[in-house]
């Protein structure tokens, strides 16, 4: 009961120390919610970004599509019964991590594709007769109406079936309700199965109604617009074929299977395709770990539909694929914000730290007192045990449950913990900060002054291992990244606080040296407020300002370097995946030859290329090769990061060999074409002899690693009558054009794709991981400097109230305010230029030691390496902030000085 | 109601043993504390030999760093010495384990310190902060006790107010009666009046010695307040941290029937034989370097040194040439005797 009383009555300092208490609480409060909140908000930014990236995937990848081929029975009362029977055995063979993702099925049959026999038409047409329920609802009937399951045979046993068209691919048959279409077996199609002596399937369609699809790009589609419009295939050389699709009913079922089999045992495979609908709502970064083995399992049961076979059951989705691109970005990003949260995190502790012992400083004199009255270190720990409790507990379930509010977690278990753990270490700082300072010689008698000692030999040795751990850690996380494995190695990822901690004890021992060095100069001038700065300044008083300063300055300049990283990053991926300004590319034909490209708004330059295989050497390597203007492609690039230096071989006369420039993925190749060799190629017929003049890893605006670059000019001059039809054109434009350039080359060439370079970093920038690590880093900042402003403007100020006792001394003496004030800006300036200007240098050098392992690049799609640069003007902003926030400080530091009297201030017993 | 004041609960002493100041309850023998300040070091208190006797009240004067502070804090138990004892009621604070000093300084010494708002915590009301002691120490009641105590220093009225709400002697009465709450033996004040005009420091001086007469306990006051150590019969003067001179008062009748104080102050010998001469008296002869002693039936004399130029002179008969005093032997610690003291200015009415 005594140790109740004790506690109790230790309590009641609570009433004169509210301003203390509360924020002290306050802080706890705000580092709870923040410890509880913030790993509920990184899984839910986790989460958003997978979503966000899943929904920028096309249905085909982001759905998973189980493909038969077959001649499955027509049920009695439903035709497509044993169809949804199929459908759903084959649902109970995906493994239940996959089937929890999905949300609906959707059933597609289709036949194999039939020629359209019908006179006029321009290019060879196919059509493909599809059932599929759910398209219905996509599609607006405009003429006629929906087929029936209506089949009649005649006497040459050609089934005619009702089909419905759009309205797209009517126009390009020339076909009108009423017609009927005469259909032969496509024999390409690996679906068609012959028997003996006969070699095609004859059928027949009659159009009834004409519709427009709502959204060619509905999901429901898969991907396949040929319902809505011909789609130009090309299966080499100039041959091209238009293939469509058409809308038979549901009822036709029996009809379609009649009409694609026949009596000397010929027949067609039916496609069914079973569309599994993926939810993105189910997915969550902390599944991926257990789909990844279940999508392999699928896999691993179903084969690929590329190549097609021709019956069995195929499984189609890039599910897989994708989602380890997203975990491996993920990890990415992971890595950088657990290093950008490990700032923040640290500046937390240094602000509890730097009230708790402002807090323990206040009450140093009471508990001293109460020492020396007969109180033991057990009563002083549980008074300051038991005061930490009352405040701490209830600020961190507060600050837990806001916390929870803000963002929900599931189970509670987590922000419980964490809640926890901020209350315990408050309480243990607190404590800490306290206990030792009652103790002492001569405790209580008043005479208790603190004494500045060197540091200690063992001190010296114990912060030379910190800072030799700290450089080890360095070259290990260097060599080895972050997550070598994949998982978080808390050894490794402490390095980065090690740093700043090894950075930070250096810091404290170089500082004397300038600060000496001022107080020298000081002396050597007449005056006493920078003599009295200077030998505040070398008393370490501001050793917790530098740190805090420091600590903070190194995460906005880590921020702002890994954010100007990200977006360099980002340029340069946009430079070496578009390779101009603006590249047109011809999605399905070739670019108009005659077009003129200088003619459209803005174009300064502009080049052409043609892209085909090549097939070279002994192995028939068969690299793209891209036949080059590269006279006007130097025009076009030259000045900017694209620009691949390319030998001025390229650039002269005709020579043959014709030189040739070729990627370094050929080099180890079964060929190893080196610099120097003569290479037989081979491209659309025309054979030449190529000699190796140079090798790139890339090629700017073309994706693939296995290419050869020539020069137009100088192939031309050896087949001038090669048609070489141009396949991409580079422009050089101001990106505002890009609007007017569109438009300009699509109202000639339609199925043209024009891509800007400025357009597509940007979507580089804001693709959805790149967001969540901007978001992340940018509130770690924020978060950073919030804690720093307030450790920072707290330690000014309560220093600078504590310093009035020795101003008023001063004063006594005839110094006058604009003294005070100048004395305490110049004590402090040192401190605070010191901590910028290493902070800067830390935060970027932080960056450029763990940049191999952080992988920015990934995060942005670009495998290019840019340096750690800072922007100017960040480091202006974050300049004038700390100026601000020392500011601030000192005025309130100064306000409460002002507020006690000299007087009062000499006589003052308990601070 | 007011609680019996005992000793009950001070800790039993160790078993006594045969050696200097085994009757005293405060012995200091040979004490010696000297501070380490970044590197310089302080000697406080060089071989101070002090003997206290059970419900004596002594006064301890000094210049300013002379010691009298580092004396009060190694017997307040709140400093350790650097060497010698230093035994208080039995209790040697040399040998002491920390949870023994914590106990000795619950329940043995209490402590009032000069600045009056330094003794007490300033967010507890008067009866609080006596109870303060007894709470550390779990003793039962405890308010019944505090307001006794208040009651004994004349501020039972005050009990419900804070320090900021007390004029500086109140303070100090609050003070003395969270110094007695435990019942100490010795009550140890470091300037006590130092803050307080005049009638309250006679006010307050007034309350230490019925303290002293009421509950028999020993007191010592360290004070430059010469009204102060006149108020006491004996006053110990410190002078580089050592003990140099005592003071000793009497009260005799003159023949009219009348009280007088008689003074006598005394020059200490230590137990190594060592003396101090007063300052006046080392002026007023110009004595310096070395002097002339002379042993004479039943005194010392002391003479300057006229031999020429402070060079040693040549010892006569019956003269002893006295030598700068030399470090104490430590061996001399085990033949001495207790400290003597030789009269110096004879008796003197006051």
């Amino acid at each position: 009961m005594s140790g109740l009383a004790w506690i109790r009555t230790n309590l009641r300092r609570l009433r004169d120390e509210r301003a203390t208490a509360i924020g002290f609480a306050l802080l706890i409060l705000v580092t709870a919610l923040l410890a509880s909140g913030a790993p509920r908000a990184f899984d839910r930014l986790g989460d958003d970004t997978l979503r966000a990236e899943f929904d920028r995937q096309t249905p085909l990848a982001r759905n998973i599509l189980l493909l038969e081929a077959g001649r499955l029975p027509p049920g009695e009362q439903d035709p497509l019964g044993a169809i949804n029977a199929e459908g759903d055995a084959l649902d109970e063979t995906v493994p239940p991590e996959v089937r929890a993702l999905i949300t609906e099925r959707d059933v597609l049959v289709e036949s194999v594709r039939w020629s359209v026999r019908k006179e006029g038409l321009h290019d060879p047409s196919t059509l493909r007769l599809r059932i599929q329920p759910s398209a219905d609802a996509r599609i607006q009937l405009t003429a006629g109406s929906m087929p029936t399951g209506l089949a009649t045979t005649d006497a040459d046993g050609v089934t005619t079936l009702e089909i419905a068209l759009s309205n797209q691919n009517a126009t390009v048959l020339g076909a009108k309700v009423g017609d009927t279409l005469p259909l032969e077996s496509d024999s390409s199609d690996a679906g068609l199965v012959t028997g003996a002596g006969q070699a095609d399937l004859k059928a027949a369609v009659k159009v009834t109604g004409l519709f427009d699809v709502a959204n060619p790009d509905d999901p429901a589609w898969l991907g396949d617009a040929t319902l809505a419009r011909p789609f130009v295939r090309r299966p080499g050389g100039d041959a091209q074929f238009l293939d469509m699709a058409a809308l038979l009913s549901p009822d036709a079922y029996p009809g379609l299977l009649s009409a694609t089999i026949q009596k000397d045992a010929s027949f067609t495979f039916i496609r069914y395709t079973f569309q599994e609908f993926v939810d993105p709502s189910r997915l969550r970064q902390r599944d991926i770990a257990t789909l990844l083995p279940a999508f392999r399992r699928l896999e691993a049961r179903y084969p690929s539909p590329n190549p097609r076979p021709p019956a069995g059951v195929a499984l189609r989705t890039s599910l897989r694929p994708f989602l380890e691109s997203e975990s491996a970005r993920w990890t990415a990003a992971t890595a950088l914000l657990l290093v950008a949260v490990v700032g923040p995190a640290a500046v937390a502790v240094a602000a509890l730290g730097m009230v708790a012992v402002l807090a323990a400083r206040r009450r140093r004199a009471a508990l001293s007192l109460s020492r020396g009255r007969g109180a033991s270190v057990t009563q002083v720990t549980a008074a300051s045990v038991a005061e930490g409790l009352l405040l701490a507990v209830p600020a961190a379930a507060i600050g837990a449950a806001i916390g929870v509010e803000v963002a929900p977690s599931d189970p509670l278990l987590l922000p419980a913990v964490t809640g926890a753990l901020v209350a315990l270490g408050g309480v243990a700082l607190l404590t800490i900060a306290t206990v030792p300072a009652t103790g002492g010689p001569a405790f209580g008698s008043g005479r208790e002054t603190a004494v500045p000692r060197p540091p200690t030999a063992r001190r010296l040795v114990f912060e030379g291992l910190v800072v030799l751990l700290a450089a080890v850690g360095a070259v290990l996380l260097r060599e080895r990244g972050l997550r070598p494995d994949g998982s978080v190695d808390p050894l490794i990822a402490a390095v980065p606080a090690l740093v700043g901690v090894a950075a930070g004890l250096l810091a404290l021992r170089i500082l004397p040296l300038p600060t000496r060095f001022l107080a020298w100069l000081a002396r050597l001038r007449r005056g006493l407020v920078g003599v009295i700065a200077m030998r505040r300044a070398s008393s370490g008083a501001g050793a917790p300002v530098l740190l805090v300063l420091l600590a903070t300055t190194t995460i906005a300049a880590f921020s702002s370097a890994a954010l100007d990283n990200l977006d360099r990053s980002a340029d340069a991926a946009g430079w070496r995946a578009i390779g101009a300004d603006f590249r047109v590319h011809a999605s399905q034909d070739y670019l108009q030859r005659t077009f003129d490209f200088n003619a459209l708004p803005g174009v300064t330059a502009s080049a052409r290329m043609f892209e085909g295989t090549a097939s070279v050497g002994a192995h028939s390597t068969q690299p793209d090769l891209l036949v080059l203007d590269v006279e006007g492609f130097e025009n076009v690039v030259k000045g900017t990061p694209a620009d691949p230096q390319l030998p001025i071989d390229l650039f002269g006369p005709a020579a043959q060999p014709v030189p040739v420039v070729i990627a370094k993925g050929l080099e180890t190749r079964a060929d190893r074409y080196k610099i120097g060799d003569v290479i037989q190629t081979s491209v659309e017929g025309y054979t030449f002899q190529a000699r190796v003049v140079g090798d790139l890893d890339s090629f700017p605006g073309v994706a693939g690693t296995s290419f050869m670059v020539v020069s137009e000019k100088q192939l031309r001059a050896i087949f001038p009558d090669a048609p070489l039809r141009p396949t991409t054109a580079f422009l050089r434009a101001p990106p505002e054009n890009e609007d007017a350039i569109r438009q300009a080359v699509t109202s000639v060439m339609s199925a043209a794709v024009v891509d800007g370079r400025s357009e597509t970093s940007a979507a580089l920038r804001d693709a959805p991981v790149v967001r969540a690590v901007r978001l992340g880093i940018g509130a770690t900042a924020v978060v950073a400097a919030l804690y720093a402003a307030l450790a920072v403007a707290a330690a000014l100020a309560l220093g600078g109230a504590a310093r009035t006792t020795e101003n008023a001394h001063l004063r006594t003496l005839g110094l006058s305010d604009r003294q005070a004030v100048l004395t305490l800006l110049l004590e402090q300036g040192p401190a605070l230029a010191f901590a910028f200007l290493a902070g800067l240098g830390l935060g970027v050098g932080l960056l450029a030691l763990l940049q191999p392992g952080l992988r920015l690049p990934q995060l942005v799609g670009s495998g290019v390496e840019v340096g750690a640069t800072l922007d100017p003007l960040l480091v202006l902003a974050m300049g004038l902030g700390i100026i601000l926030v020392a500011l601030i400080g000192l005025m309130a530091g100064l306000w409460l000085s002002r507020r006690v009297t000299a007087a009062a201030a000499l006589r003052r017993g308990f601070e | 109601m007011t609680a019996a004041v005992s000793f009950s609960n001070v800790p039993a002493a160790p078993p006594k043993r045969a050696r200097f100041g085994e009757d005293a309850v405060i012995a200091c023998d040979n004490l010696v504390r000297i501070y380490k300040v970044a590197d310089l070091e302080v000697v406080a208190l060089q071989g101070l030999d002090l003997l206290v006797d059970a419900g004596e009240i002594v006064a301890i004067v000094g210049a300013s760093g002379s010691g009298k502070s580092t004396l009060l804090n190694i017997l307040g138990g709140l400093d350790q010495p650097s060497a010698g004892r230093a035994v208080v009621a039995g209790h040697d604070l040399g040998q002491m384990s920390r949870h023994d000093r914590t106990l000795y300084r619950r329940r043995i010494a209490g402590v009032i310190w000069q600045q009056t708002a330094r003794n007490l915590l300033p967010y507890l009301n008067a009866r609080e902060n006596v109870e303060l002691p007894m709470i550390l120490d779990g003793a039962k009641g405890r308010r019944a006790r505090a307001l006794d105590l208040l009651d004994r220093v004349g501020l039972a009225d005050r009990a419900g107010h804070r320090p900021d709400r007390l004029s500086g002697g109140e303070q100090q009465r609050v003070a003395i009666a969270v110094a007695l709450a435990n019942q100490p033996a010795v009550l140890l004040a470091d300037e006590p009046t130092g803050e307080l005009d005049s009638s309250t420091s006679a006010e307050i001086f007034a309350l230490l010695r019925r303290v002293n007469a009421e509950l028999g306990t020993t007191i010592v006051v360290v004070t430059h307040d010469a009204f102060v150590a006149e108020q006491v019969r004996r006053t110990v003067s410190i002078r580089d941290g050592r003990t140099a001179t005592e003071t000793v008062r009497r009260t005799e009748q003159t023949a009219e029937g009348v009280d007088q104080v008689i003074s006598e102050e005394f020059a200490v010998l230590d137990r190594a034989g060592r003396l101090q001469l007063p300052k006046a008296h080392v002026d007023a002869l110009s004595l310096k370097d070395r002097v002339r002693l002379r042993l004479e039936e039943d005194h010392v004399g002391v003479f300057p040194d006229k031999s020429g130029n402070g060079r040693p002179a040549t010892a006569g008969p019956g003269d002893a040439a006295t030598a700068p005093a030399r470090p104490l032997d430590p061996e001399d610690l085990g033949s001495a005797k207790p400290a003597r003291k030789a009269e110096l200015s004879g008796e003197g009415e006051r």
